[in-house]
């Protein structure tokens, strides 16, 4: 056999080894590129072209300009509208995380770091949520409220108490609490790893120097050396804040009632009952959201970046 | 085994799992049955009416047919599902039974077959009536269910009121009704009725000589309700606003500190239909059906405001809502279902089911015949299916109680007073009227065999039978819309509520029956529109509410409420343009 010869054969058995390669690597990846063409390209582009679009009743697609954008402006505009309301709430959610939670976490975050007395029974009940699936704590949550604590309270005060999940006025607020209470746990233990990463040798000089109480502590050395983890929770917080619906599904399912609706809130409602006659809007909504929060996350991800502190 | 083989195995296997998989996926819906036949899946709504009567006609049709096999899947599954579904490319029925009717836009898509060639069939044989002339309020559904005026893409399937549900005979123990008394003779005596007088602890009150009507011999006897007979279902019952206040004060206030009503807290809107049926006795039912087609035809509708208003679809049509019918719905729904007497888990929107509220009604009461109970709600809001809903709760109770199983106790349907001021158009209107919450269709999904659809239609044929409809009446107490009559035998075999259910139904001379899903879906600025399908109240806020009572707590104030009622002229106008554009309403 020439040498030519066998490089020929070397040469076909390299392209069959590559091309079974590749058709192994497309067996592999076709699959998940199809879902992803479909489901991520077709979805966003189809949506994009929904938001240009009306459908009438019988199936057919009219081209209606900036139509849908007014409607979603005007309806977010609208004092007391339920898209107004729901953008309220979303706001609020994100400050009562941002200004309420987040130091609250920080602090709680700290005292695991430092061991305090009671520390590791803080960390066991914070995660006991965490440990069980989110649908069976929420549900928990829902009985106890609706269903206990007003048998408990008029038990023992006599006087009928509400269902805190039902009653003007207060079921926003305990779905607040319950994000609260079950954002914890994730929170608490994000911050108090990133805590844990600080080398010792560096809280030791600090107190050298003379930084030997709690809050100096914190303020000028945990802080800055957990920056990073700071602005990666207030970043991506701050990004998906207008679609987040919290616990509200698992809660009241599509029947919310429209003072607790958060945009989020709102969106999935309309797939839950296939309100198809609102698709078009809830695309141009989409759509005007990502074009509003898309440059203000970027900033505010290079503000933190360029204002914040050095850890050196 | 060397590693070849292995390998060779290995991928054979795969192969062999990912074809079944795959053929599993898209013969999910269709393929053939064990027994070599062809599948037709018929998807029905599992909610009060049940399913058992429906495998009985599967099971004759299957005996009897060699190419089909009718295949039953449960699930409560609503219009907008349905057509999503459908839209999809993904049915999973050919045919669907369910509580809604708002199928108008899988109408005008043409998901649907044109079902029109079985009206002119007899689904009682060539001796019986075609299907056209068993259906009641032909013209209300046609319009419906037509596509543009034409074809009949729908079938009716159900039609069950709502309204307030009593246990008679506690009623009567309690006192809480009123009883017939020296001033009634005359009427006794000119109804032919034989009663004895008694006296007991210093009041005298008439007893029954004999059985007649609804009462055993030694009964005491009753007044007459408002149709003005003794012996009938509403004997007893208040007949004006004041006697209703009086008996909700009479159970609330007395020893037993009652409730007035239970209802679902998370399906409070069961109670909207409350209100439509009020707004239907207030105004009548000839002005209700005008106000719901937002059009009088030149006729003048009495508004809140005192003015005489004759709505226009074009120009004033939103006024429909604002009519003085729709404020007394609006007072009277938060006068009796929003007061300080109603039981605490109606307010419990997230949490208290429609079968909770049954089942703590059917227990609490248990716990009134077995000792001692206070508290305890004394009406049920709830359908003409909720005893056939609650069967297993009942016969669990009936174990332990015997007196109070499965077709025992004599619930009765309560009926609203009527409203200080009522007037209908039509003159000497002096019904009471109840609004059907479960009016749906039964439809069948585009067939592109010829044969198979045939089968389908011959099967639903077979469910509107004289004999299947008169067997789904006695098992559920339920009605159809279709004509058919009970035998006296039949009735007995009924529970006693649903005998009360067929009376109510039968009387058409007293009792008005507002369908108000067929009429509000059958308006084409409802289903053309992005005007809400549902709903004529709006919260406080401005935002559309499913539920009326919601609406009123969240307002504070029936008055607060009703400032909010209805919609801007400039919304009304795009409705109105919608409408126009797509159509509909150009040869008025």
């Amino acid at each position: 056999m020439t040498g030519s010869a066998d490089d020929k054969i070397y040469i076909i058995q390299k392209r069959r080894k590559k091309l079974k390669d590749t058709a192994f690597i497309w067996s592999v990846l076709a699959y998940p590129l199809i879902l992803f063409m479909i489901f991520y390209v077709y979805v966003n582009i189809n949506s994009f072209v929904m938001a240009f679009q009306k459908q009438n009743l019988d199936g057919s697609k009219i081209f209606i300009g900036l139509e849908n954008f007014k409607t979603f402006v005007s309806e977010v505009a609208s004092s007391g509208g339920l898209l107004n309301v729901a953008l309220k709430n979303s706001v609020k959610m994100y400050l009562l995380n941002l200004l309420i939670c987040m130091p609250l976490y920080i602090f709680f975050s700290y005292f695991l770091f430092k061991k305090y007395l009671g520390s590791r029974i803080i960390r066991c009940v914070v995660m006991i949520p965490q440990v069980v699936s989110s649908m069976v704590i929420a549900l928990l949550f829902k009985k106890i409220v609706s269903d206990a604590l007003p048998e408990i309270m008029q038990a023992l005060t006599g006087a009928e108490f509400p269902d805190l999940l039902s009653e003007p006025g207060k079921r926003f607020g305990t779905v607040l609490f319950y994000g609260i209470w079950v954002s914890f746990s994730t929170s608490l233990i994000v911050y108090s790893n990133a805590m844990g990463e600080i080398n010792e040798e560096v809280i030791e000089s600090a107190h050298i120097d003379g930084i030997d109480t709690m809050f100096p502590e914190l303020w000028y050395i945990v802080l800055p050396l957990i920056y990073p983890t700071l602005t990666t929770f207030i970043v991506v917080g701050f990004a998906g804040f207008l679609a987040d619906s919290g616990a509200l599904v698992t809660f009241y399912g599509p029947d919310g009632e429209a003072d607790v609706y958060t945009l989020g809130y709102y969106f999935t409602v309309q797939i839950l009952r296939n309100n198809t006659g609102t698709y078009n809007t809830i695309a141009a909504g989409g759509l005007l959201m990502s074009l509003v929060m898309a440059p203000l996350t970027y900033l505010l991800k290079y503000c933190m970046e360029k204002f914040g502190p050095e850890a050196e | 085994m060397n590693k070849g083989r292995l390998k060779k195995i290995t991928v054979r296997i795969i192969s062999l799992l990912a074809a079944v998989a795959l053929s599993a996926t898209a013969l999910g819906c269709g393929g053939e049955t064990s027994s070599g036949k062809e599948k037709i899946i018929v998807k029905v709504f599992n909610g009060g009416a049940g399913t058992q009567w429906i495998e009985n006609v599967k099971d004759n049709f299957n005996a009897n047919n060699d190419t089909y096999e009718i295949n039953l899947a449960y699930e409560k599954m609503f219009a907008s599902t349905i057509e999503s579904e459908i839209e999809m490319g993904t049915p999973t029925a050919d045919c669907y039974f369910t509580s809604d009717a708002a199928f108008q836009k899988g109408i005008y898509r043409d998901y649907f077959e044109d079902l029109s060639d079985l009206l002119t069939r007899k689904p009682d044989g060539e001796s019986g009536k075609t299907l056209q002339k068993k259906m009641l309020r032909f013209d209300d559904w046609k319009q419906l269910s037509s596509k543009n005026g034409e074809g009949m893409y729908m079938l009716p399937y159900l039609d069950a009121i709502m309204g307030l549900v009593y246990d008679h005979d506690m009623f009567v123990e309690k006192g809480w009704l009123s009883f017939a008394d020296r001033t009634d003779k005359a009427a006794l005596d000119e109804q032919g009725v034989s009663y004895t007088e008694k006296t007991e602890y210093g009041s005298t009150y008439l007893v029954c000589s004999e059985a007649f009507g609804n009462y055993e011999k030694d009964d005491k006897l009753l007044k007459t309700g408002k149709d003005g007979k003794f012996g009938t279902y509403d004997d007893g019952q208040p007949e004006t606003e004041s006697e209703f206040d009086a008996m909700i004060s009479r159970m609330c206030n007395g020893t037993d500190q009652a409730k007035s009503f239970i209802y679902s807290g998370i399906h409070d809107y069961y109670v909207n239909e409350l209100a439509h049926a009020m707004m239907a006795q207030y105004m009548g039912e000839y002005a209700f059906r005008m106000a719901i087609a937002y059009d009088s035809d030149g006729q003048n509708l009495l508004m809140h405001d005192k003015t005489q208003v004759a709505l226009d679809f074009e120009t004033n049509g939103y006024l429909a809502v604002k009519t003085e019918g729709a404020y007394q719905a609006l007072r009277v729904l938060d006068k009796y279902f929003d007061s300080e007497y109603i039981h605490a888990d109606c307010k419990k929107t997230s949490s208290v089911s429609h079968t909770d509220a049954q089942n703590t009604f059917l227990m609490e009461l248990n716990k009134v015949a077995t000792g001692n109970n206070t508290g305890y709600p004394a009406m049920l809001v709830e359908g003409s299916w909720w005893e056939n809903e609650a069967k297993t709760m009942i016969s669990s109770i009936g174990t332990r109680n015997p007196e109070r199983g499965p077709g025992k106790v004599d619930y009765r349907f309560m009926l609203m007073p009527d409203i200080e001021g009522q007037y209908g158009l039509d003159t000497g209107e002096s019904r009471t009227f109840f609004s059907t919450l479960d009016a749906g269709g039964i439809v069948v999904v585009k067939q592109e065999d010829e044969n198979k659809l045939e089968a389908i239609k011959d099967f639903l044929l077979m469910t509107v039978s004289d004999e299947v409809l008169r067997n789904f009446t006695v098992d559920t107490g339920i009605v159809r819309p279709y004509e058919y009559d009970l035998s006296e035998q039949e009735l007995s075999k009924m529970t006693p509520f649903g005998r009360n259910n067929w009376e109510i139904f039968r009387d058409t001379e007293n009792i008005g029956i507002i369908r108000y899903p067929i009429l509000r879906n059958k308006e084409p600025v409802v289903f053309a529109s992005s005007i809400d399908s549902y709903f004529i109240y709006m919260e406080s806020n401005g935002v559309y509410s499913q539920s009326y009572i919601r609406a009123l707590r969240n307002a504070g104030s029936v008055d607060s409420a009703w400032n909010s009622v209805g919609y801007s002229q400039e919304e009304w106008s795009e409705f109105v343009q919608d409408a126009i554009e797509q159509g509909f309403y150009s040869q008025e």
